[in-house]
């Protein structure tokens, strides 16, 4: 019996702008999570530890990074890894990262197929690598594993390592180095371990083709990342049995508070991440805010939610909610600050005239407001009114999103709240 | 404010102190007369009160006594609701500034400097400039309240945040929510932080530092893509680089390969040709033993043919010179003949020679002879002829020597003198004689040597003649001289003189007597040469050829000695002598054609003894040659022998064997000959220029291969180094603080833009508020106007900016406050002071200052305007600075400027 850790899509220096300077975690996360995996290889006495592409996020990665990667296989002589270049990390000769020089002295137990081989893995069982030497290609890079195969004793137990998307209809752009769905087959391999698509997916070409998925998510979308394959392959003809061994460091989350049923929100919100609390330091959670509100539950619940994502490796707030004053609360600033209702209304007509904002959801009107008896009722601002309004502080009314129109409320009534106390 | 009093120490026409005041509450006219610095004084007091103590500028230049460099020091003592104080400045020299509080009653200075000119800033309401004195817009209050002489219609804005605003919400009674205007004011001053009031980026603001630290990752970004593009440029140069250093080495492996085979076939070919040179010279060599021997054997031949040949020759080169022999022989016969019968023709031509030269000397003897004769007879004729001549010559000798010139000059002379002698007759003296009796005249003529003697007939006239004088010596009577006295006469006397005396002269130059005897002997001289010219040309003939007759007897005298010498040596016999000229010039003739024919019978022999002496030469020649032919051709016959014998001992084994040999010997060489060109392959020639070729092209391809080889690796080189920058996780790391600025700069313009935008929304409200409140202002300001020029048809409207739009019955038609006369202007904005002041009163005590301010308004309505101020006295202290103290008797508290003793 021949048994190997499958792994892809490493993606080592991976960039994650949306978080800023705190990318640096997540990378740094990667590596722990490489290390894991070689442990579980060692754990699971694997024959070879197949990486099938894109251990790299891209050939331009920094030499620390590939140096600690090199180490992370130095670690374990007794394994064979085997690397084949994906499409993130070709092979392109003395500028990619398979000829820095912790690659050109890596130790022997790593082996780099930097060109289509063949390589005897020991009792009768071979492996047949197909790199990639570009980022985009229309052909089918297991083709090369079958004229590798052609070759070899039939009865030899094959198996195919390469990368590429594969082939399933309307899933996959044509030069995304299409892998034909019998791929495995059609070249006579036992098992084809490929890479590319982030998510784990087996069962392809009666169980001999299989996608291990990044071992390390990415996004929130990821659901089915996270894991190396463990293969065990009896005999040539025989189908592999493939099992999913999660190696991640990092679990993506992503809650949500809505205002609509706030104390629902709250309860939850609050379970959910006390649950997550343990492993904040290991977590990247996201709490997305909706709905609308009055200015201080707004900001209540803000500071409350910002509060509780502190812990968090990464915590992210994404506030999509909406300030509205409540019929009492309307009312009470018509009568003491009338002034100020009406510059909420101005807000509303803004955010209608504001273009592409002729549906939004105005506010309530407070041009019928009770206004102190020397105020005479305002008109509502007309275009012109507004451009002449806009023009010195050159502000641009196209530009303007109710994201900002919220902002502005907030803006309004927060500092309301601060100067009125 | 209200002020206590103002103190100036060079200021204007003011070089020692002077003290304003004290300034009553209420109504206080400053009354004197023009430049006495009424408004110096205030203008001063300004720039105490609003200006820092270290201002320069002119305007407080302007405030310094005029031509000295004295430093204007000002004090001002005055009140706000806060107390009392006492400013003191000096500027431009040393400048100093000393704030004072009156407590306790003195002043207690309390801060100095600019701590001092900041206090009364604080306590007034007042702003400074960017620079520079300040202007009625920075004063507070007072800007507006205080109508400036030359200036009464000129009203500041009221945009300024602390004064105009508090002055348009006091006018238009807009109690401003103090919420809302503490929100305003927060969200100005963060609006501030981030944007300019012109909607600029503030430097320095969070807006401006997040634009910035983006833009410098944007640049540190946009360098990083470009090395990163490099890469792929080198990238794919390397690519390109290996692709063709590739394709080289192919080619050269290939082209090598060509090389090294062409090489191996010229190196065989070569060998072949160096063979089949060594084959074709031995060839060669057989083929010229074969031609030798076969030439050898052609000679033998052609040397035995021509044994034949010479024998038969030598045959007949000895009968040849036998008969050459026989020939000369018979030559020398005939020559001898003719030589023998020369002696006779030239004998003969001797003789008929000699016999032409006899008759040639007898006819020349008869020719001398007769040449003599006449030559003698010549003479004769000659000699006669010259006698003649010789007898004319001596008639002509002896007739005067005169010439037909001579004879006209006499001619000539004489005419004259008959010319002049006639004309002084005609000048001349005439006497009439006429005597009662015959008598004689003795005239003694001035021309006359002797008197001469004319008879006097009586009774008849005799007039005599005479030129100039005239002599008469009458006899019995006596002499009569009678003389002339004219000039002209005299000189023709005197030319008459001359002329007779040169006639004389001629005359007896010739020797003749007169004119007509020269006449006469010239003729007979005429006639004699003529005789003389005939016998001269009758001598010519006989002379002939001879100049003279002497010529001619020597010539007849030579010609008898010829004649007689050659008898002498001819010596003519007698039947010589007998013969007739004739026959000697027949016999002459005769001979002269028998001596050439002689000649000729000579020659002809000659030619015909010189031809036998050619043919004998050549006979002689001929029989060399035979002879010579003979002993030539025997030694030819000897040579071809020997050759014969040298060509047969050449060969032992005889010749036919010896070709048959060479015969075979040449067709082995000329087999192997063939058989070696047939292994040299086609083109073999050119086989070392193509492996030349080959090579050159073989090296050309290893100097590219070599220099593709440097490109790939210079690439290669460049790629690694670039490869190792860790371009994409540099490029990552600024990403990602692209997007944390990026982030940072959207909130910070959203938080910006909502304070704008929340603050302008407010203030718009607020203006509008305000706007909802001019009615009443302006109805207060038109009951003013109204009050003061007693129209109450028109209204008074403002803007929105609570500025005067203009007088009218409605806002539509209203004439604008710029088209009103300056009178009404000046009312209006008295008005509108009044009521900002009334308003300012409410909280503290104002001062409203009218600088001259009423000049163009008529009495009537000065009088109503006086009313109105005297009203407000009681709450404002109002100060009238006038030239025209006559129209402000009995009014308020008369103020003097008053020197303060030092």
């Amino acid at each position: 019996m021949y048994r190997l850790i499958h792994s892809a899509d490493w993606q080592m220096g991976a960039r994650f702008a949306q978080f800023g300077a705190r990318g640096g975690r997540l990378r740094e996360a990667r590596l722990v999570t490489l290390r894991r995996a070689l442990a579980l290889a060692r754990d699971h006495a694997a024959d070879a530890f197949l990486i099938a592409g894109d251990l790299f996020e891209d050939n331009q990665v920094d030499d620390s990074l590939v140096a600690a990667v090199v180490d992370c296989f130095r670690a374990h002589p007794e394994l064979r890894v085997f690397l084949l270049p994906g499409n993130h990390d070709p092979y392109t000769g003395p500028d990619c990262v398979w000829q820095r020089r912790a690659f050109l002295a890596a130790p022997a137990n790593v082996h780099v197929f930097r060109e289509a081989g063949v390589v005897e893995l020991g009792d009768g069982a071979f492996l047949l690598a197909s790199p990639l030497h570009q980022k985009l290609s229309t052909t089918d890079p297991s083709l090369k594993l079958a004229e590798l195969a052609a070759g070899l004793p039939a009865d030899a137990l094959k198996i195919g390592l390469t990368h590429g998307a594969l082939a399933i209809e309307a899933k996959h752009q044509p030069n995304d180095f299409p892998i034909a769905l019998d791929a495995a087959s059609r070249a006579g391999l036992d098992y084809l371990a490929i890479g590319h698509w982030h998510n784990w997916l087996a069962d392809m070409d009666g169980g001999r083709i299989v996608m291990p998925g990044t071992p390390e998510p990415d996004r929130f979308a990821n659901d089915a990342s996270g894991n190396v394959a463990l293969v065990e392959l009896d005999a040539h003809g025989r189908p592999p049995r493939v099992r999913a061994l999660p190696v991640s460091t990092l679990a993506w989350r992503s809650l949500a508070f809505d205002f609509l049923s706030a104390e629902a929100s709250r309860a939850g919100l609050a379970a959910t991440m006390a649950e997550l609390a343990p492993a904040a330091e290991r977590t990247v959670l996201r709490v997305t805010l909706a709905g609308t509100a009055s200015p201080a539950a707004l900001v209540e619940v803000r500071s409350w939610v910002e509060a509780a994502l502190a812990p968090f490796l990464v915590g992210q707030l994404v506030d999509r909610t909406r300030v509205a004053l409540g019929p009492i609360e309307l009312a009470d600033l018509r009568s003491r600050h009338p002034i100020l209702a009406q510059v909420l209304a101005d807000i509303d007509r803004l955010e209608i005239l504001a273009p592409g904002q002729l549906s939004a959801q105005a506010a309530p009107a407070s041009a019928d407001a009770t206004l102190p008896e020397n105020v005479p009722a305002p008109s509502s601002l007309t275009l012109a009114e507004v451009q002449a309004l806009l023009a010195p502080s050159k502000i641009d009314l196209t530009r303007l999103d109710p994201e900002f129109f919220g902002q502005l409320r907030r803006l309004l009534l927060q500092t309301l709240q601060e100067v009125a106390s | 404010m209200i002020l206590h009093a103002i103190e100036l120490t060079g200021v204007g026409r003011f070089r020692e102190t002077v003290r304003v005041g004290p300034f009553a509450c209420g109504l206080n006219i400053l009354a004197a007369p023009n430049e006495a610095g009424k408004t110096t004084t205030l203008r001063a007091a300004a720039r105490a009160l609003f200006d820092k103590h270290t201002t320069k500028g002119e305007e407080l230049k302007s405030l310094q006594p005029a031509g000295t460099d004295l430093a204007p020091r000002i004090a001002v003592e005055f009140e706000t609701g806060a107390g009392r104080y006492r400013i003191e400045k000096t500027f431009l020299q040393s400048p100093r500034s000393l704030f004072k509080v009156w407590q306790s009653g003195a002043w207690q200075p309390v801060a100095e400097a600019d701590a001092a000119d900041q206090r009364v800033q604080d306590l007034l309401h007042t702003s400074l400039p960017g620079r520079g004195a300040t202007r009625p817009e920075h004063w507070g209050f007072l800007g507006f309240l205080w109508a400036r002489q030359g200036e009464p219609a000129a009203w500041p804005g009221l945009d300024d945040a602390a004064v105009g605003q508090r002055i348009r919400a006091r006018l238009a009674r807009v109690e401003l929510d103090p919420v809302i205007e503490r929100l305003r004011g927060r969200l100005g001053e963060a609006a501030e932080a981030l944007f300019t009031s012109t909607g600029q980026v503030r430097v320095g603001g969070a807006l401006r530092q997040a634009e910035d630290d983006l833009a410098g990752i944007e640049t540190a970004l946009a360098a990083l893509r470009q090395t990163r593009t490099d890469l792929e440029t080198v990238a794919q140069r390397h690519r390109q680089a290996e692709a063709d250093v590739a394709q080289r080495e192919r080619e050269h492996a290939e082209r090598e390969l060509a090389a090294v085979t062409l090489r191996d076939q010229a190196s065989a070919a070569e060998r072949l040709r160096g063979e089949l040179t060594a084959r074709q010279q031995a060839l060669g060599a057989a083929q010229e033993k074969l031609g030798a021997v076969a030439a050898d054997e052609a000679t033998l031949t052609k040397r035995q043919a021509a044994v034949t040949a010479t024998q038969a020759a030598l045959a007949a080169a000895e009968v040849a010179a036998q008969a050459a022999e026989q020939r000369l022989a018979q030559l020398r016969t005939r020559l001898d003949e003719l030589q023998a019968a020369r002696p006779e023709y030239e004998s003969r031509l001797h003789a008929l020679r000699a016999e032409l030269q006899r008759s040639q000397a007898l006819l020349k003897l008869r020719q001398f002879a007769v040449m003599a004769d006449a030559l003698a007879r010549q003479v004769g004729k000659a000699e006669a002829a010259a006698a003649e001549i010789a007898v004319l010559e001596a008639k002509r000798n002896q007739l005067p020597a005169l010439t037909p010139p001579k004879l006209r000059k006499l001619e000539e002379l004489a005419e004259s003198e008959r010319t002049l002698r006639a004309r002084l007759q005609a000048l001349g003296l005439t006497v009439e004689l006429t005597p009662e009796r015959e008598a004689r005249v003795a005239v003694r003529d001035g021309g006359l040597p002797e008197p001469r003697w004319q008879a006097l007939p009586a009774g008849e006239i005799t007039r005599l003649h005479s030129p100039q004088a005239l002599d008469l010596t009458i006899e019995g009577w006596g002499s009569i001289a009678i003389r002339s006295g004219a000039l002209e006469a005299r000189n023709a006397a005197s030319e008459l003189d001359e002329a007779g005396r040169m006639l004389r002269e001629a005359l007896q130059e010739t020797g003749l007597a007169s004119v007509d005897a020269a006449r006469e002997a010239l003729a007979a001289r005429r006639e004699i040469e003529a005789l003389l010219k005939a016998a001269q040309s009758a001598l010519g003939p006989y002379l002939g050829e001879h100049a003279t007759i002497e010529a001619l007897r020597a010539a007849a005298a030579g010609a008898a000695r010829r004649s007689d010498s050659l008898v002498t040596t001819v010596q003519p016999t007698g039947e010589e002598q007998a013969l007739g000229l004739t026959e000697i010039e027949a016999a002459e003739a005769r001979l002269t054609e028998a001596v050439p024919a002689a000649e000729k019978a000579l020659k002809d022999f000659d030619r015909q003894l010189d031809l036998l002496r050619t043919d004998e030469r050549g006979a002689v020649k001929a029989g060399q040659e035979a002879a010579q032919a003979v002993g030539e051709q025997r030694a030819g016959l000897r040579t071809l022998e020997t050759q014969i014998a040298d060509l047969v001992a050449r060969y032992p084994e005889g010749l036919a064997a010896a070709k048959t040999a060479a015969q075979l010997v040449f067709v082995q060489a000329e087999a192997r000959v063939a058989a070696t060109k047939a292994d040299l392959p086609p083109d073999f020639e050119k086989l070392p220029e193509r492996s030349k070729r080959a090579a050159a092209a073989l090296q050309q391809l290893v100097d590219e291969l070599r220099a593709l080889r440097t490109q790939r690796d210079q690439a290669k080189g460049t790629l690694e180094t670039l490869g190792g920058q860790g371009l994409y996780s540099r490029e990552t790391e600024l990403e990602e603080r692209k997007a944390e600025a990026v982030l940072r700069r959207d909130a910070a313009r959203t938080r910006g833009w909502c304070a704008r935008l929340a603050h302008d929304l407010i203030e718009h409200r607020k203006q509008a508020a305000t706007r909802a409140a001019l009615a009443p202002l302006e109805q207060r300001l038109t009951a003013a106007l109204s009050e003061i020029t007693g129209d109450t048809t028109r209204q008074v409207f403002l803007d929105e900016a609570l500025q005067i739009a203009g007088l009218g019955r409605t806002r539509e038609e209203l004439y604008a406050f710029e088209s009103l006369s300056q009178g009404t202007k000046e009312q209006l904005l008295l008005c509108l002071r009044i009521a900002v002041a009334q308003e300012l009163a409410a909280d503290e005590p104002q001062l409203l200052i009218l600088d001259d301010v009423l000049v163009n308004t008529d009495p009537v309505r000065q009088e109503r305007i006086l009313d109105v101020l005297t009203g407000l006295s009681s709450r404002l202290q109002i100060l009238i600075l006038t030239c025209h103290p006559d129209r402000y008797r009995g009014v308020g508290q008369a103020i003097a400027l008053q020197p303060v003793a030092p």
